[in-house]
C-alpha cells in the first residue's frame, strides 16, 4: 500500500497544482507592495489603532451562529442567457449502459472542481447527451436534470425535453442530491445549512440547524433519509478528542425534517453517509465511512455496514459509500475496481459485473433502475 | 525602484507567476488564497528588488511556503468548512477512482501546514529533502519526520480498502 499511496499523493498534489488558473498579478503585486509601503510608513499609528479597536471589539463581534442569508431565488424561473446549455448527443454512447440487476448509469458527472461536461442519459431517446455543466444530476424519472455552474455558484433545473435551464439558486450549493421519490431536490449550504428546492414551483424552503447542539466538523454533507422526508447529518463526536492525524468519530446520524428543518431522531450510526442509496431497502443496514482502531492505539477510516438500531458493525465492506447502491437487502451495486460495477453481497464478494465505456473515465457516475 | 529594476520586476512577474500560482494552490486548494499567497509573496519581492535581484526566485518561494505555515497559524485551529467547498467527495455517487482522488485531496488539505508545505515541496517540486529543509529554515530531519506523519495521517484517512480497489 505504500508504494500506492506514494503514487497516488504525487498524483493529487500534481493534480491540485494544475487546477490553478494563470493570471497576470502585476497590477495587484505593486497596488499590495505601495500598501505594504504604507502601513510601515505608519506604524507609529499602530498603537492607538490596537487600543481603539480593544474598546470597539465587543461592539463589533458578529454571532458565530447567525443565520444564513436568505436564498436567492430566481422568481422569473427563465433561462439565463448567459449560461445556455449545450446539448450534444454522444454518437458512440448511443444506448443506456446496462449494469447488473438491471439498473443502468444514468449520469457521468466531474467529481472534483474540474470544469468539463457531462453525460445524462436521455430516457425519452435512451441515448446519452453531453451537457455543458460540471455536475448534472438527473432526477429518479422524468427530464429534469440538477446543474450547477462551473463556478459552483447557483442551481439550476436543466429540462432535457425544452433544453432550457430555469435558475433556482443563486449562491454557492453543493452535493445536490434528489430526493427517492423524485419529487424534491437537496442541496447543502453550508455544514449547518441545506436547502430543499421544489422543481414544479422552484421554491426553495432554506433550513439552518442549531450548530451549537448539531455540530458537524467533517464530511458535512446532507442526504435524503430513505422516507423522502427527512434528511441525515452526520455529527462529530466532540467528547472524543481531535487529533489531525486520526479521522473524527462521529456521534450519530441526526435526522432533520426536510420541510421544516425541526431535529428528529438520532442513529447511533458512528460513521458518514454518502446518499439515500447507502441504506438498505428495509432500512435495517446502512454503508458509511467509519473508524477502526489502527492497532497502536489510534483509529483509520473504514467502510463499514452498520445496523441502524443498535450502532453495531456488522463489518467493513470493500467499497466506498459514495460509489456504492443497495438493489435489494441482500445486495448492492458498487465499484470495487476501475471501470467495473459488481453486484455484491454483504460481505463484498463479486458476483454479475458490468464494464462501464472509457468515455466515463474519471468520471463519477450516478445509477438508478431502468 | 528605477525603470531598469520595474522592468525586471515585471518581466520576473510575468515569466514565474504561473509556476507560483501551481504551488500555491497546491498548498492552499484553492484559486483565491493561492492568488492571496503569490500576491503577498511578490508584493514582499518587489520591495527587497535591489537585494535579491540575483536570485529572486529562491527568496519569493521561501516567503511564499513562510507565509503559507505562519499565515496559518494566525487562523483558528479547525477552520469552519467554506460554503463553496463542502466536501462533496465523501458524498457525491461515483467510481472509486474519481472519489479516492477526492478522498485524498480533502485528507491533503486538512494537513497541518507545514506537513502539507513539505508534501508539496517534495512531490510537486521534487526538491530533496536537504533542500526541502533549507526553504523552511529547519533541519533534514525535521523534513524527513513531518513527511512520514503526513503520509501516516493520509493513510489513516483514506481508508485502505480505497487504495486497494484502485489499484
Amino acid at each position: 500500500m505504500t508504494e500506492d499511496l506514494d503514487r497516488l499523493v504525487r498524483d493529487t498534489v500534481v493534480e491540485l497544482a494544475a487546477e490553478a488558473q494563470p493570471r497576470d498579478l502585476l497590477a495587484s503585486v505593486q497596488a499590495r507592495a505601495r500598501r505594504i509601503r504604507v502601513v510601515r510608513g505608519i506604524g507609529y499609528l499602530c498603537a492607538a489603532l490596537v487600543a481603539a479597536v480593544s474598546l470597539a471589539v465587543p461592539f463589533l463581534a458578529v454571532h458565530r451562529d447567525r443565520a444564513l442569508p436568505p436564498a436567492t431565488v430566481d422568481p422569473t424561473g427563465t433561462p439565463s442567457p448567459s449560461h445556455r446549455p449545450t446539448i450534444v448527443p454522444v454518437a458512440d454512447l448511443g444506448a443506456p449502459v446496462v449494469l447488473p440487476r438491471g439498473w443502468v448509469v444514468t449520469a457521468a458527472v466531474q467529481a472534483g472542481p474540474d470544469t468539463g461536461d457531462s453525460y445524462v442519459l436521455d430516457r425519452a431517446t435512451h441515448r446519452y447527451l453531453r451537457v455543458g455543466y460540471p455536475t448534472a444530476w438527473p432526477a429518479p424519472t422524468g427530464s429534469l436534470v440538477a446543474v450547477t455552474r462551473p463556478d459552483g455558484t447557483g442551481l439550476g433545473l436543466l429540462d432535457l425535453a425544452t433544453a432550457a435551464v430555469r435558475w433556482v439558486l443563486q449562491q454557492p450549493a453543493t452535493n445536490p442530491q434528489w430526493s427517492p421519490d423524485g419529487n424534491r431536490l437537496l442541496v447543502t449550504l453550508s455544514p449547518d445549512a441545506f436547502a430543499v428546492v421544489d422543481p414544479g414551483t422552484g421554491r426553495v424552503s432554506t433550513h439552518t440547524i442549531d450548530r451549537s447542539a448539531y455540530r458537524c466538523d467533517d464530511a458535512c454533507g446532507f442526504s435524503w433519509y430513505p422516507d423522502s422526508r427527512q434528511v441525515v447529518l452526520a455529527l462529530t463526536d466532540t467528547s472524543v478528542p481531535h487529533r489531525d492525524a486520526w479521522p473524527d468519530v462521529q456521534r450519530g446520524l441526526q435526522l432533520f425534517d426536510a420541510a421544516t428543518g425541526a431535529p428528529g431522531a438520532l442513529l447511533p450510526v458512528h460513521g458518514t453517509v454518502a446518499h439515500a442509496g447507502d441504506w438498505s431497502p428495509d432500512r435495517r443496514t446502512v454503508l458509511v465511512t467509519g473508524t477502526a482502531a489502527d492497532g497502536t492505539g489510534g483509529r483509520h477510516a473504514e467502510y463499514q455496514l452498520v445496523d441502524t438500531a443498535t450502532g453495531q458493525v456488522r463489518g467493513p465492506y470493500p467499497a466506498q459509500p459514495a460509489s456504492s447502491w443497495w438493489v435489494d437487502d441482500q445486495q448492492l451495486l458498487s465499484i470495487p475496481a476501475r471501470l467495473r460495477v459488481c453486484a455484491t453481497d454483504r460481505a463484498g464478494a463479486a458476483g454479475a459485473c458490468a464494464t462501464l465505456p472509457a468515455d466515463f473515465t474519471e468520471l463519477a457516475i450516478v445509477i438508478a433502475p431502468s | 525602484m528605477d525603470a531598469r529594476s520595474d522592468g525586471d520586476f515585471a518581466r520576473f512577474v510575468a515569466d514565474r507567476t504561473t509556476a507560483l500560482l501551481r504551488a500555491a494552490h497546491a498548498l492552499t486548494g484553492n484559486q483565491h488564497a493561492a492568488e492571496d499567497l503569490v500576491q503577498g509573496a511578490l508584493a514582499k519581492a518587489m520591495l527587497r528588488w535591489r537585494h535579491i535581484a540575483d536570485d529572486p526566485e529562491a527568496y519569493v518561494r521561501r516567503i511564499l511556503y513562510h507565509d503559507h505555515i505562519s499565515g496559518w497559524r494566525r487562523r483558528r485551529r479547525r477552520p469552519e468548512t467554506p460554503m463553496a467547498a463542502v466536501p462533496e467527495a465523501a458524498t457525491a455517487d461515483g467510481t472509486d477512482e474519481a472519489h479516492l482522488r477526492m478522498l485524498l485531496r480533502e485528507a491533503l488539505l486538512e494537513l497541518p501546514p507545514r506537513q502539507r508545505a513539505v508534501i508539496v515541496l517534495r512531490y510537486l517540486e521534487d526538491l530533496s529533502e536537504r533542500e526541502v529543509a533549507q526553504i523552511l529554515d529547519c533541519r533534514e530531519g525535521t523534513v524527513a519526520s513531518q513527511a512520514s506523519r503526513a503520509l501516516a495521517k493520509l493513510r489513516r484517512l483514506v481508508p485502505p480498502q480505497a487504495v486497494e480497489a484502485w489499484r
